[in-house]
């Protein structure tokens, strides 16, 4: 069953068509990779799921129920996380900081009981720790709790989003090219990490360039090519469609 | 008729603060900074004015370039003092540095000139003058020939003269401008100091309109940056549209019987204003943010 | 036990030891009224902090909310007889309205457009004070703020004043860490440092930034009314614009984003001007270099020295982070 869907999905920047009429769906516990040249629109999709653009036209729905006019705040609160294509940590908070205001929506705690520091809001607050060292743990953070998140290494940054968007305990994780600028051996972990995040029952749907990362992860491929999707199946049927090969993997390299 | 004559005081004036508020645009858009200590310079120009004409008895067009001067070189102090050490420093501190150089020159000039109010010398005279049943005053003309005559100067030099090109690319993007081979630090301060000749003659013109004492600095850069702000920091045009819109606003409001709250209804304006126009009036920025 | 454990199980302990005998030493009239404007900026700056320094949103007009709680505390105070353990509170709630009345259409502007709308507000707030004499009294202000009594104490002298301040003070810091420390608070120091990255964390970027204001406002509106009471007399000239850059100033010296800086940087900027009154006219434009200079020259501002002297006192030292974590 599709846990996130969107239908006839478009947005136009002053008169430029950035989207046009994309039907996609992502398989409930899979991972979904959205493939596709530069500039072919595939943040910009993300951005319109996760509500940070407004659609021109279509809808997106998720879980069943059409979540087109939520707000980005509301579509995080419903169970949508994502990454930052380009790292978007709060860099002078702590690690541990950082991945806390991840589960912000699970809290209940307002101005007064965090003012007074009531019994409930300590219980929450440590709770909340315990839980969020489960997701750094699993991102290889654990260590580094303490340290501001800016002076952490470019990868451990990489993570931290990651660790950061589990936190909210999302249905949906979406990753904006999570393996951008990491070597051979970090993109192994990261394969197997995100393999980790799927068995915990969380449905990934990423954006990625490199292609071998995506062939041996993905359950299924979505491609899009100037702003329009222009195919869509398994790794096998991607990479054997002609339209796709011409498209997209005959003109670059990788 | 009443409210023509006040509108033609609006423009006047406006006219003025447009000059000043186009200070605060140049420097903003090449050090990323509001300069709160612009409006000081603006009263160091008029002070040395008073000073040159009054007291030295230097006649005006002698007086007013040396006055020019004498403000540039303080610009000159302010730029090499407080804004170069802090280029890479946090926007804030930047900010709260030149509030500390706006106490620091406000409370040199009371000390050189005391808190008492001083007479400003009319430089265009204030004989009031009749032209088809309005009652216009030289000072007003000239105060808005001055405004646009040097905003259009401005603008020529900075579009046709080596140096202004220089200034201009290196108000857009500093890396760009050093790989072309422009000297950065040089335009900089070019363009600081130019701005602090701008602000100077602006004093001068606004020096009589208000209570002239050490306060001017301070009364004068709220109108400027208002200006600044209300036009659009990011563009050069908007600081004299800002700065007409400012002084319209004031003299309608002392048109409506409302002299107590003048400056009240100015900044509702101002409010109103970035309310509905987020960046100011001749922003052209869209609404969708880059993610 | 090391002399940093001991100095780190003591420290809070011989601050408050220090801060309550310290009245006992200054006998000095016009010293004790020092030392409370310098605690009644204190709340002011933390107040200030909390909505620029913690939420990143400027606040150029922060004096209008310390006015507006001192209007509050005299008019109540004088007119109506209201004693001084409900003023107080009135006046943070007042100040509040107003918080929340400017936050809500300002919270569409950004950056510098947002600092020139406080101005604007402090300006309108500053001529209301001025002109709007059936209730502020105009320029005359207003008179015989009597001295609170409280539990049949009259706090009447600086010296006993001075401990009403600083429990308000106290009260605030740990409030105001409590809450910075807490979920809300670090949903406030998220919009700060990535508005869109807050967003997509949940954070309702729109009512924390309200809450912002609304607390902010809140705790100026405090400082306004301990300021009441301590000078008994309040005037529009306390509440111009120079005195929020003042506050500003404050908080940027004293280390932006840090509590301990808000109060150092509040103490010593009410008090650097005293010092130097020695030298004359003069001082005001040394106040004003002082400022630049610790800005150039200790650019985590004086809370942040003390941080790290803290730190080399309790004797830890900050660990290397290797290159590659994996």
């Amino acid at each position: 069953m599709a846990i996130l869907e969107t239908r006839n999905l478009g947005i136009t920047f002053d008169g430029l068509v950035a989207l046009e009429g994309v039907n996609f769906a992502a398989e409930e516990g899979k991972i979904t990779a959205v493939i596709g040249p530069n500039g072919a629109g595939k943040t910009t999709f993300f951005n319109l799921i996760a509500g940070f653009y407004q659609p021109t036209d279509g809808t997106v729905v998720f879980d069943g129920k059409d979540v087109t006019a939520l707000k980005a705040y509301q579509r995080a609160e419903a169970g949508i996380a994502r990454t930052f294509q380009n790292i978007n940590l709060f860099k002078d908070m702590s690690v541990m900081d950082n991945a806390l205001v991840g589960m912000h929506c699970k809290g209940k705690s307002g101005v007064l009981r965090c003012m007074f520091r009531t019994p409930l809001e300590r219980r929450e607050d440590r709770e909340f720790r315990k839980q969020v060292m489960e997701y750094l743990d699993l991102m290889g953070l654990a260590d580094y709790a303490e340290e501001k998140a800016g002076s952490l290494s470019y990868g451990m940054q990489k993570n931290l989003e990651i660790a950061r968007a589990l936190a909210l305990k999302p249905r949906v994780l979406l990753l904006d090219e999570p393996a951008s600028g990491l070597n051979t051996q970090d993109l192994e972990t990261l394969s197997s990490r995100i393999g980790k995040i799927r068995d915990l029952g969380i449905t990934v749907v990423l954006i990625e360039h490199k292609m071998d990362v995506v062939m041996s992860i993905s359950d299924h491929i979505a491609v899009l090519n100037f702003g329009k999707k222009i195919a869509d199946g398994t790794p096998e049927e991607i990479s054997s469609n002609p339209e796709v090969i011409e498209a997209y993997l005959g003109k670059e390299d990788d | 008729m009443q409210l023509i004559q006040q509108l033609i005081q609006g423009v006047s004036l406006g006219s003025i603060y447009g000059l000043v508020a186009l200070g605060y645009v140049l420097i903003y858009q090449a050090w990323g900074v509001l300069n709160f200590a612009q409006g000081e310079v603006c009263a160091i120009g008029a002070f040395s004015m008073l000073e040159l004409h009054s007291e030295l008895g230097l006649p005006v067009w002698l007086a007013m370039p040396v006055a020019m001067i004498v403000s540039m070189a303080v610009g000159y102090l302010i730029e090499l003092l407080s804004f170069r050490p802090l280029e890479n420093a946090k926007g804030t501190s930047r900010l709260i540095a030149t509030i500390g150089v706006s106490i620091c020159v406000r409370n040199l000039l009371r000390v050189i000139f005391g808190a008492d109010s001083f007479a400003f010398p009319s430089i265009f005279g204030d004989k009031p003058i009749e032209i088809g049943g309005l009652i216009v005053v030289p000072q007003n003309l000239w105060n808005t020939a001055f405004g646009f005559g040097l905003v259009i100067l401005l603008n020529l030099f900075l579009r046709h003269t080596r140096v202004g090109k220089s200034m201009r690319a290196t108000a857009q993007d500093k890396e760009a401008a050093r790989l072309m081979g422009i000297n950065v630090r040089r335009s900089l301060t070019n363009t600081f100091v130019m701005a602090s000749a701008i602000g100077a003659i602006g004093g001068m013109l606004l020096a009589p309109v208000y209570l002239f004492n050490s306060n001017l600095g301070s009364v004068i850069g709220t109108k400027g940056y208002a200006s600044a702000v209300l036009g659009g920091l990011d563009y050069a045009s908007g600081a004299m549209v800002g700065g007409i819109i400012l002084g319209i606003a004031e003299c309608l409001a002392v048109a409506l019987g409302s002299s107590a709250y003048q400056s009240v209804i100015a900044y509702i304006v101002l409010f109103l204003v970035l309310i509905l126009k987020q960046s100011g009036i001749m922003s052209r920025k869209k609404g969708v943010e880059k993610v | 036990m090391s002399i940093g454990k001991i100095y780190e199980k003591t420290r809070l302990w011989i601050i408050l030891v220090i801060t309550f005998c310290l009245p006992l030493v200054v006998s000095n009239n016009y010293w004790l009224h020092i030392l409370n404007l310098g605690g009644i900026f204190a709340v002011c700056t933390l107040s200030l902090n909390l909505l620029t320094g913690c939420t990143g949103l400027f606040s150029v007009g922060h004096i209008a909310y310390y006015g507006i709680g001192a209007y509050t505390a005299a008019i109540l105070s004088t007119r109506f007889g209201v004693p001084f353990l409900i003023a107080l509170p009135c006046s943070g709630l007042v100040a509040m309205f107003f918080g929340i009345l400017l936050g809500m259409p300002a919270l569409r502007l950004k950056g510098l457009y947002l600092a020139i709308s406080t101005l604007a507000f402090g300006e309108i707030a500053y001529k209301v004070f001025l002109n709007w004499n059936e209730v502020t009294n105009g320029t005359k202000g207003i008179r015989g703020i009597k001295a609170p009594v409280l539990f049949g104490i009259n706090f009447s002298t600086y010296r006993a004043y001075y401990y009403i301040v600083m429990i308000v003070l106290v009260i605030t810091i740990v409030l105001m860490r409590n809450l910075i420390h807490s979920r809300v608070g670090r949903a406030l120091l998220s919009i700060r440092e990535s508005e869109i990255a807050a967003a997509a964390m949940g954070v309702n970027t729109v009512l924390y930034k309200i809450l912002a204001f609304a607390a902010s406002s809140f705790f100026a509106g405090i400082a306004g009314c301990l300021y009441a009471y301590e000078v008994h007399f309040i005037s529009p000239e306390s509440f111009v614009s120079q005195e929020s850059t003042t506050v500003l100033a404050m908080m940027v010296v004293g280390g932006i984003g840090s509590i301990a800086g808000s109060i150092v940087g509040a103490f010593a900027l009410t008090i650097i001007p005293e010092v130097l009154r020695f030298v004359g006219d003069i001082r005001l434009v040394l106040y004003g270099a002082a400022i630049v200079a610790i800005i150039i020259f200790v650019p985590k501002g004086l809370g942040g020295f003390l941080e790290w002297l803290d730190q080399i006192l309790m004797g830890k030292v900050k660990k290397q982070i290797p290159e590659e974590g994996e």
